[in-house]
């Protein structure tokens, strides 16, 4: 059994089969081997509780998966649940997709990362480029005579196809 | 950065690295779209390693046919894009969409030739292409000589059986895993100087593919995908290393194939109108799963009369045992049919452990007659003990699984009556 911690001092206590799927712990553990217990507590203090809660639930539905998987014609419906699964996991405000992005990176769990990256880029995706500065709180960091100025330089046959 | 923005800018915070990862699964079009408007990610679509051009997000909606404006708009855009890109950054994936129904007098020819070989510059990991036939049969060289490449994905319109061949003179594609194609005329010159100059190609899938070759054969092999393909030749598969085989919706009657021993084989489906049986199923100790399904399943229909008894009586001569297979399902057009071709399987598979029968509708019979229930049973009852006696041996077996057909109700609901009426300790069930 392994111990997270996280930044609001929350414990959370995972198998260490489970907790496998993060590279990042992987290599610690395998590092710590041999010690005593108080050695199977890991510290992630970039991340607040309800991540790491998420990343759990994330890690036990992919543990409970076989790995049949990849001859995905056979085990088709699997698939498809997982995938059911997956979209409903990733339906989510932008900002805790972020902070899964950044648990996912610093973990280094590729899968989770890549699930939520492609979430944030279907939710930039076909909005305005106004609608993503609201959605990223970006605001049009330009002003009039800014854009006069320097759309030309750079980008200025963007500008001209898109918006001309 | 200079940020007058105030309270939480998520997006902003994270580093450039999984920025331009989010941008990748983008658009190219997307991409800049959303880079636009702010002055921190103003250059980031540059760094995007992932060009993805479709001509489809240029033409609006209502209009089906070639939209001179929006094709000007978009061959800007491309031109404007790769003139624009970091030059010295690599480029990870390049797709390349244009509608060939859209462009009936191939004004977008020599444009699309021009992008593929620019982008084959950038030396690409996986490489997509949808375009006219031309342009892909004159771009075929430098593809197949790109490399860097370790997926290619080649698409082009329907094609007859007159169009020219896939062409391959020199094949130098020492990377390449996956190799992916739709709509081609290939033949034993393709496959020959694919294998030998792709040493690593791990999966080969074809669609809607005009095959004349008479062989496949490849010593690294592990998946190959043969779909709504037609077979001119008995095609021979010699693939020792074969994980996974699927060839299914073939488009020619009476499909020859051959399968030498793969070892390794661990997923099979065969779905065809007809499968010559005496030459197929020679494969596979490690086989787990088989899925056969043909109208006239395994009796071989289009040999003659007294040669089809030879190979009933026989079952399968060339065929070894198929010890490790645990799942098997079968398609067969009737009763009679049925009752023929499941005892073939299971006297070879003693550990099955789950079986799926499946009735075809009518609409796919071939000069069938339509026969009452009462008929057809009739018809099938000499061949009934067998068929229960084939099922009495499976010691291992838990379930069966009668695939639903809406139109042969009756059958279905016969087989179940009979099935449970002797099989006291399975499962037995319908699914949808």
């Amino acid at each position: 059994m392994i111990t997270l911690i996280s930044s609001d001092k929350r414990k959370f206590h995972v198998l260490e089969e489970v907790a496998n799927q993060s590279l990042t712990i992987r290599d610690v553990i395998e590092d710590r081997r041999g010690r005593r217990r108080a050695d199977r507590i890991i510290l992630v203090t970039n991340i607040n509780s309800k991540i790491p809660e998420k990343v759990i639930v994330y890690w036990l539905r992919h543990f409970l998966m076989p790995e049949e998987i990849a001859h995905a014609s056979m085990s088709h419906k699997k698939a498809e649940k997982l995938k059911k699964w997956e979209a409903k996991f990733f339906d989510t405000d932008i900002d805790t997709l972020n902070d899964l992005i950044l648990a996912a990176d610093s973990l280094d769990i590729p899968s989770l990362f890549d699930g939520a990256c492609e979430k944030v880029s279907d939710i930039l995706k076909n909005r305005s480029a106004e609608e993503v500065g609201e959605i990223s709180k970006i605001e049009n960091e330009f002003t009039h005579e800014e854009e006069e100025e320097e759309i030309p330089s750079e980008n200025a046959w963007v500008w001209r196809n898109e918006f001309a | 950065m200079e940020n007058n923005v105030t309270g939480t800018d998520k997006i902003s915070d994270l580093t450039d690295d999984i920025l331009t990862h989010i941008l990748s699964y983008l658009s190219t079009r997307e991409a800049v779209q959303t880079c636009i408007f702010s002055k921190r990610w103003r250059s980031t679509w540059a760094s995007v390693p992932v060009l993805r051009f479709d001509y489809g997000n240029f033409v609006p909606e209502a209009t089906k046919r070639m939209h001179k404006e929006s094709m000007v708009k978009f061959v800007k855009f491309v031109r404007g894009v790769i003139q624009n890109r970091e030059k010295s950054l690599s480029l990870d994936t390049f797709e390349f969409r244009w509608h060939a129904a859209h462009d009936p007098c191939h004004c977008a020819d020599l444009f699309s030739s021009e992008c593929i070989l620019l982008a084959l510059k950038f030396n690409p990991l996986a490489f997509s292409v949808c375009a006219c036939r031309r342009v892909i049969l004159d771009c075929i060289e430098p593809i197949f000589a790109c490399s860097s490449l370790e997926s290619i994905s080649l698409e082009c319109a329907s094609l007859s059986s007159d169009d020219k061949f896939l062409n391959l003179t020199a094949v130098k594609l020492p990377h390449l895993k996956l190799l992916e194609l739709h709509s081609a005329n290939v033949d034993d010159n393709f496959f020959k100087m694919l294998f030998s100059g792709c040493p690593v190609l791990e999966e080969l899938k074809l669609y809607s593919c005009i095959l004349h070759a008479s062989l496949l054969s490849s010593e690294v092999l592990t998946s190959l995908v043969l779909k709504r393909c037609s077979f001119q030749n008995k095609l021979v598969i010699s693939t020792p290393n074969l994980v996974h085989i699927d060839i299914y919706h073939a488009q020619s009657d009476g499909v020859r194939l051959s399968m030498e021993t793969m070892t390794s084989l661990r997923a099979a489906r065969i779905q065809c109108l007809t499968v010559h049986v005496n030459d197929t199923v020679k494969c596979s100790k490690g086989l787990l799963n088989l899925h056969v399904s043909s109208t006239f399943g395994i009796s071989a229909h289009t040999l003659k009369s007294d040669q089809r008894k030879k190979v009933t009586r026989k079952g399968f001569p060339n065929c070894s045992n198929f010890k490790n297979l645990k799942s098997l399902q079968l398609g067969c057009s009737d009763l009679n049919h049925m009752f023929n071709s499941v005892p073939l399987f299971l006297h070879k598979s003693p550990n099955l452990e789950k079986l799926s029968l499946q009735i075809f509708p009518k609409n796919i019979w071939l000069n069938m007659k339509e026969k009452s229930i009462e008929e057809e049973w009739r018809d099938a009852k000499s061949r009934y003990e067998k068929w229960r006696d084939a099922l009495l041996q499976l010691k291992h077996l838990e379930v069966v699984e009668i695939v639903n057909c809406k139109e042969r109700m009756e059958i279905v609901n016969k087989l179940v009556e009979e099935l449970s009426s002797f099989l006291k300790s399975t499962e037995i069930k319908i699914v949808n």
